[in-house]
Parts: structure tokens; C-alpha cells; sequence
């Protein structure tokens, strides 16, 4: 059994030689003497065999009584081992430094984890942990969960429920996002829905007032034109002012031109770079800083599961001070392209492309791209309606 | 006349067989457990009368258990139990009449 193997190893045993005599005297004057006694071999005229250190000492008044002379063949176990190395300090510096760290590391929290955050980044709510005790490296006994669940509600108005759950060394923060309020649509203010910008009409949608005479689609609007009056007329020519609503869609078109500019371009002129390793939220740097303007890199040992607090961060100085004229056209043209895609993106995101007529001169030495873009978007605004009380 | 004394042997047998006690609970009988041929437990084994690698003689009780076999050696020996191991080829059990009948001789008329 290990158990047992392991506590001989601890205590220290022996294995010991018998020769000549009496074994089988010798074997029960042991027992009756309370000599433990294990792992007997008889070879030949041989007795082996192994008793604890204790034992080997009262063995002397057996081996007297039954004739069997005892020396032993090997040592074993920590006793033995410990004297062996006595003069080795450095060990037992070492196994004392190793039980410190880990007893210390044990108390201290490795790993802080979110669980339940959808909307909100899980860096939001780590650095909203981190502002109140919740930390790689902090103390889990100066931990107070109730509280800490709190003062973190109370730091994130967004949350609706948070945990802080401590096992063993991971801190888990668990919340529950709220629901937000919906916007409350204000309809009791007068107001009007008019152009914001130049366009034809496509489409105008009047969920309440009324459309002037001429606002439809294929009308053309200029900024500020009205669209969507605020006004209800009702059956006997009486006329109340409302909170106008509704949708106006207009095509717009927008002039595009990209070209590669003739201003230099700076590349990397020097880059210095410092490694600090990462160790229970202690940084220990292994160089000398490399500026002021640096990105950091961290990368910690992990699996697919857990996340160790010890790692490696490389802390980075680029300077783009080199004047640099690229004379690839490839590369030319990948720059227009670049700048003409990010503008599409961007129209993308206001409303729909409808078409576009547009030039494509990437293959020249000065590559271009020039034309008209047609989109569709919604372009009503409102505008509040000022009534002046008069006094009768 | 002197008067016949019963043994202590004698009257142990009678109270155990009075209380219907089981076999295992007697103090002369030894507790044998074997596992296929390679390990034997003997509970109440009381000395070790001879010991080589072919053959392993135990006091038990009310049983002289004699043990063949090759490789035999003692993996622990201690008042409470001895455990054999090796390859054990036969198991010899004799009863210890003539250690008894000496016992009644010694307390009888």
C-alpha cells in the first residue's frame, strides 16, 4: 500500500543480512519482541529482510538468543537521505524557500474570470474589479464577496446582478447585464421633419401629420425643405399641432476621387523593444525601458481551460521618422484601393448603395480612382415648432 | 479418586459452542485467505517453525499450515497477520492433536 510505503520511507528502515543460526527462532523472537518485520527472503542459508531503524537497534538481544549474525545491506529512506546531504545547505534552503512560496501562493488569488457579460467587454468589468480589490495576486482572505458585489454595481449602473465567487485560487465574477430603458419617443412637443440634406426623394413614410403638397417620391428637396409638417387637419377645418413622425429616404450623390498623394510617407526608423515577466501581478522588467510611446504584448502560460498568472510581456517603441516614397505600383495601387474601400464602408453604414459610374486607373504610375457614387438614405430632421401664446 | 479437571481448552469449546459463537471468532482458528497462487493471508498465526524457498511452515492456531511452493518469502510477519507470497503450489493443513491431548493429560487424573 503507498500509504504505508511512504511512511517507512519518512521514518527511515533498513533491509538487513542474516547468516547461519536459527532463522526461523530468529523471525519469531522479532514478533514476539514487537520487531516489525517485512519483505522476508530466505536464499540458500541467507535470511533478508527489512525492519524499521528502531527495530534494527533492538535486534541485537534476537540475534543473541538465535544465533543469526545481522549486518545490514542498504539504508533507506529520509533519515538516511537527509544525513547524507546534511552539508548541503543549499537544499535546505531550497525546500524551505519552495513550502514559503507555495504556502504564500496559496493564499493569493491566481486568476480573475467573467461569466455572463454579453454587451459589456469583459475588460470593462475587469478593470472596474481591479479599481476594487479584485486583482491577480491579492490576498483572497481580504476578499469580501458580499461587498465587492456591491461596490461593483454600484461602479457598473449597467450591471443588474453581480457575484464575485472565490474558489480556491480563481476569482470568478459573475453578472447579469440590465435590460436597457427604451427611448421614450417625446409626442407631445410640436415639431416638423425637414431636409437635412440635398436629394431626390425616394420615399417618404408620414406616421403622424401631414406631407405638404409637392413631398413625394421623385421630388427633388434642398436642405431645410420641408417634409413632414407637424399639423393635423380635422374634418371641420380646424388644424392642431402635433409631433410630426415619419421616415424621409432620399438618393444623394457623392463625388469620389482617390489618388495617391504625393507627400512622403514616413517607415520605421528605429524600434527598441523590453521584456518584463509577469509574475502574481508583479512586473519584473528584464531590460531597460524602451520610451514613452509603447504597445504591449502580454502572453501567459495556458491551456484551453486555465489561465496561469505568470507570462511574458514585450513592451514596444516603434519611431516612423524615415522619409519613405514607395515606387512599387502594386503598392501604390493597394493604397487607393485601401482609401476607396474605406469610404464605400463608411456610405455603407449611412444608408444603401445604389450605383456607382466610377473609374479605375490602378495599373498607372499615379493610380486613381474617380467617380460618382449613388446612395439611398434617410434624411428627415426634426425641427421643434416655436408657438407663442397670445393673451386675449 | 481425584477429580477430573476439564481443560481450559475443553471449556473454551463448551462455551463457544454454547453461545453458538461462529468458527471465525474462535481464538484457535486461523483466518486463511488465499489469492489465486501468488499471495496467502493467515490471520492468527502464532510462530514459524521453518522457513526456505520451497516450503513455509506456520503455527496457527489449532492447524499446522505447511505452504509449497518456489520463491516463497514472507511479505510481512506480525502477531496479528502473516501474508506469504511466491508461487504456492500446495497448501497442507494438520491438526494439532498431540498438543491438545498433551494439555488433557497435564489436567487429568
Amino acid at each position: 500500500m503507498l500509504i504505508v510505503r511512504m511512511v517507512r520511507w519518512l521514518l527511515g528502515y533498513v533491509t538487513f543480512l542474516g547468516t547461519g543460526g536459527f532463522p526461523e527462532r530468529f523471525v519469531n523472537l522479532c514478533v514476539q519482541q514487537r520487531i516489525p518485520l517485512w519483505d522476508l527472503r530466505r536464499t540458500g542459508k541467507t535470511l533478508q529482510g527489512c525492519t524499521t531503524v528502531r527495530g534494527y537497534k533492538r535486534i541485537r538481544s534476537v540475534v543473541r538468543r538465535s544465533g543469526v549474525r545481522v549486518h545490514i545491506s542498504r539504508r533507506h529512506g529520509l533519515p538516511f537521505w537527509a544525513a547524507k546531504h546534511r552539508r548541503r545547505a543549499g537544499l535546505a534552503v531550497g525546500l524551505l524557500a519552495a513550502a514559503a512560496v507555495i504556502a504564500c501562493l496559496s493564499t493569493r488569488v491566481w486568476t480573475v474570470g467573467v461569466t455572463g457579460n454579453v454587451q459589456i467587454p469583459q475588460e470593462t468589468i475587469l478593470e472596474a474589479a481591479e479599481a476594487l480589490g479584485v486583482r491577480v495576486g491579492a490576498r483572497r482572505s481580504a476578499l469580501d464577496a458580499p461587498a465587492l458585489a456591491e461596490a461593483l454595481l454600484d461602479r457598473l449602473p449597467a450591471l443588474s446582478w453581480a457575484a464575485v465567487n472565490i474558489d480556491a485560487c480563481r476569482a470568478v465574477i459573475e453578472v447579469r447585464e440590465g435590460t436597457p430603458a427604451p427611448e421614450i419617443v417625446d409626442t407631445q412637443t410640436p415639431r416638423n421633419i425637414v431636409a437635412a440634406e440635398d436629394g431626390v426623394l425616394t420615399k417618404v413614410e408620414v406616421f403622424s401629420g401631414t406631407a405638404p403638397e409637392g413631398i413625394a417620391a421623385g421630388s427633388a428637396v434642398a436642405a431645410g425643405d420641408l417634409l413632414i409638417a407637424g399639423v393635423v387637419e380635422h374634418a371641420d377645418g380646424s388644424q392642431t399641432l402635433c409631433a410630426a413622425q415619419g421616415n424621409a429616404y432620399a438618393e444623394l450623390t457623392r463625388t469620389l476621387a482617390f489618388t495617391f498623394p504625393e507627400t512622403p510617407f514616413c517607415k520605421l526608423g528605429a524600434a527598441a523593444e523590453r521584456y518584463r515577466l509577469f509574475f502574481f501581478g508583479l512586473y519584473i522588467p528584464l531590460g531597460f525601458s524602451p520610451g514613452e510611446t509603447v504597445f504591449t504584448v502580454e502572453r501567459y502560460l495556458a491551456n484551453d481551460d486555465v489561465v496561469l498568472p505568470v507570462g511574458l510581456a514585450r513592451d514596444r517603441a516603434e519611431v516612423y521618422s524615415e522619409p519613405y516614397t514607395p515606387e512599387s505600383r502594386a503598392l501604390r495601387a493597394r493604397y487607393v484601393a485601401a482609401e476607396f474601400a474605406a469610404a464605400c464602408d463608411a456610405l455603407w453604414s449611412k444608408g444603401v448603395v445604389l450605383g456607382a459610374d466610377l473609374t479605375f486607373s490602378l495599373d498607372a504610375k499615379a493610380p486613381q480612382i474617380i467617380g460618382t457614387v449613388r446612395y439611398e438614405k434617410e434624411i428627415g430632421r426634426e425641427q421643434q415648432i416655436f408657438v407663442e401664446k397670445i393673451s386675449d | 479418586m481425584r477429580k477430573r479437571r476439564e481443560s481450559p481448552a475443553k471449556r473454551r469449546d463448551f462455551v463457544e459452542q454454547a453461545l453458538d459463537l461462529p468458527e471465525i471468532l474462535h481464538a484457535n482458528v486461523p483466518h486463511l485467505e488465499l489469492q489465486g497462487n501468488r499471495e496467502l493471508s493467515v490471520d492468527g498465526c502464532k510462530g514459524l517453525l521453518e522457513y526456505t524457498e520451497e516450503r513455509i511452515r506456520l503455527h496457527a492456531g489449532s492447524l499446522l499450515l505447511t505452504v509449497h511452493g518456489a520463491s516463497l518469502c514472507i511479505q510481512m510477519y506480525s502477531e496479528s497477520q502473516t501474508v506469504l507470497t511466491g508461487d504456492i503450489q500446495e497448501i497442507t493443513m494438520e491438526r494439532v492433536a498431540a498438543a491438545e491431548s498433551r494439555d488433557g493429560r497435564k489436567n487429568g487424573c
